[in-house]
């Protein structure tokens, strides 16, 4: 039982372990954005309910101190990303989707990808412990910049440091095995421009991960030095805290930290980004009955985007003063990268015409994800450019960019994907009312919580403030909007109950579903549901087309699986 | 079950998956002492002491 539910080397398991472990952070990384968001609609009053319960230190009386403030802010974003969205996106629909789509029997290394989950589970703990050591857990914001985070007191930062490198390992891992396996296991017939797009996102996000994230593996060795041993890697000489010099030996460079921690942030955006595509891609074409529109160029775009977002990064750091010739360089390299974007987001909204569209949960949630994703790329322009990027920078605008990606973006798309491969994996359908109710207050709730951010950010209000802002004259006009968002983050917070319950009564539910309920092409629905425990085929299967042949002309029904061969194809 | 390809070679890439993964195992490796070397680089560059630019044509 041990060996089959948690130890098991089988490729679906550990992406259900993933899955599973992924939805959980992503709930507790809500939970603390909901404690934040309490605090900014009326700041300084006690948190109702649970105030009692977050411990004296953190929030006396039930009102929030402005350490424990910065904590949630620094443990949103690092629970959201690489606990939360990255291990759901990467670990839980790479491990359990990709063998089944280019027909494999498991990943060509399946004791390392037992490793890569238990590394993950290791780090997200070590995360979660640090809430409970004296000085709680890291507050220098989910990008650690230094020297702040190098002189911070107490443990939490240090434990941040540990928890990355595990989750670093436990990436690299994964991404070595996800590349061995897309090039070594795909099944005969299955040539480069037979795969899936979903396969292709997966096989550019694992070469991103493999190659960004030692650049944070080095970083989080040098900061962690810097914090154990004494060392001043990012320390430079000369700094003065509490109207004291500090003793350190300095000369280290404060901006080395940026330098190395956006080298993997940028890529790591981009992590969040393609297996999104991915999934719209899959879901796009099963519900419209039409093949994807300009599947090579989609393919081309997704490698020039992969290979361009290595060279963005200080795109994040216009502010630091880093020179006007590099500001150049990386505006420019900034501008060129929205090329492939566009390229693929306009191929996924040109695959809509002409179709016979379904509108099933899934097809609603990747459909949102088109405008959502679109309004989060167009408001990321003036961000890159440094110019328009003085004033906006650190502001909630900068906040309302990146949650219109992540959240009605990749998120819209994950939760499409759990809709659409649900059935796969349990052999039940999920229950369409609680989906679409989910999906109407999930996209009614973001808006109202995101487009706000963007109205306060261009207004001035800088983002991470205790009070919301309240102390500066510049944001009066726009502090009442903190009421309606944080209203509609307690709404979103409800709404996502039908998700849960939705999860849990379709595990049992009696309606069946077929091996191929959506009548999709792709391999994976060629399994048995759910598919075999060791070897997911009943025979080996032979791939004889490419991945969306929807509606062929002449053809015996409107999809013509890719392993299904010539003869039975007409008959 | 038995997962193809681990001890023999795949005839049209040319390689075993073991030979493959640690390929690319040590390209992450690159990029991790890259990261290390440079920020080296710049950390004796900027440290006093650091030879200057033009210190060989001043002797």
């Amino acid at each position: 039982m041990l060996r089959k539910y948690f130890f098991s080397t089988d490729h679906k398991v550990i992406g259900l372990q993933y899955g599973l472990t992924s939805l959980f952070f992503l709930l507790v990384g809500f939970s603390l954005v909901v404690l934040i968001r309490w605090q900014l609609a009326y700041p300084g009053q006690p948190v109702p309910l649970i105030g009692g319960l977050l411990g004296e230190e953190n929030a006396p009386g039930g009102i929030l101190s402005a350490e424990f403030y910065n904590q949630l802010g620094a443990m949103h974003g690092t629970i959201m990303v690489f606990l939360g969205v990255v291990p759901l996106a990467v670990g839980a629909f790479g491990n359990y989707i990709v063998p089944l789509q280019i027909g494999a029997p498991d990943m060509s290394f399946p004791r390392l990808n037992l490793a890569s989950y238990w590394f993950y589970a290791a780090g997200g703990l070590v995360m979660l412990a640090s809430f409970l050591v004296p000085g709680g857990a890291a507050n220098n914001g989910w990008t650690s910049y230094a020297p702040l985070s190098d002189l911070a007191p107490g443990h939490g930062q240090t434990m941040w440091l540990v928890g990355m490198l595990l989750l670093i390992f436990s990436s690299l891992l994964g991404a070595m095995n996800f590349i061995t396996t897309i090039v070594q296991l795909r099944a005969p017939g299955l040539t480069w421009f037979r795969l899936p797009f979903f396969v292709w996102s997966q096989l550019v996000t694992s070469f991103l991960l493999l190659l960004a994230f030692p650049a944070l593996q080095a970083a989080a060795i040098l900061q962690g030095m810097d914090r154990v041993a004494g060392t001043s890697f990012f320390l430079p000489s000369g700094l003065v805290v509490s109207g004291q010099p500090l003793d350190v030996a300095g000369d280290g460079n404060a901006l080395l930290w940026q330098h190395l921690f956006w080298f993997l942030g940028h890529p790591e955006v981009y992590v969040l980004v393609l297996p999104a595509m991915g999934i719209v891609a899959e879901i796009l074409t099963t519900n419209t009955r039409k093949p994807l529109w300009g599947y090579r160029l989609m393919v081309y775009s997704v490698f020039v985007l992969g290979f361009l977002s290595f060279t963005v990064w200080a795109h994040h750091m216009f502010l630091t003063g880093m020179g006007t010739t590099i500001s150049a360089f990386f505006q420019a390299t900034t501008m060129i990268i929205s090329i492939p974007s566009v390229i693929i987001l306009s191929s996924l909204i040109l695959s809509l015409y002409g179709g016979s569209i379904r509108f099933n949960t899934p097809m609603l949630f990747a459909l949102a994800f088109l405008p959502m994703f679109g309004l989060g790329g167009l408001t990321g322009l003036p961000l890159g450019l440094a110019a328009t990027d003085i004033p906006l920078h650190d502001t909630n605008y900068v906040v309302g960019h990146f949650h219109y990606l992540v959240a009605p973006g990749t998120i819209f798309a994950l939760f499409a994907g759990i809709y659409h491969w649900f059935p796969k994996a349990t052999g039940r359908m999920m229950n369409e009312t609680l989906g679409r109710i989910h999906f109407v207050g999930s996209l009614v709730a973001m808006n109202i919580i995101f487009f706000p951010m963007l109205m306060q950010g261009l207004a001035g209000v800088n983002r991470r403030l205790w009070d919301g802002g309240a102390i500066y004259t510049h944001a009066q006009p726009v502090l009442f909007l903190n009421i309606p968002m944080s209203y509609a983050a307690f709404a979103l917070a409800f709404v996502q109950i039908f998700f849960i319950v939705n999860l849990a009564i379709s595990v049992r539910s009696r309606r069946m579903a077929a091996d191929n309920p959506w009548e999709a092409t792709t391999l994976e629905w060629a399994t048995p549901t759910p598919p075999l425990a060791h070897g997911n085929f009943a025979q080996p299967p032979r791939a004889f087309r490419g991945p969306y042949e929807y509606s062929v002309p002449d053809a015996a029904a409107d999809f013509i699986p890719q392993h299904v061969g010539e003869e039975r194809a007409r008959a | 079950m038995e997962i193809p390809y681990t001890t023999e070679v795949r005839p049209d890439t040319g390689v075993t998956s073991p030979k493959l993964g640690i390929w690319l195992f040590l390209a992450s490796e690159v990029m991790l002492f890259g990261s290390l070397f440079s920020s080296y680089a710049l950390l004796r560059g900027g440290a006093p002491g650091a030879p200057e630019s033009d210190s060989a044509h001043r002797r």
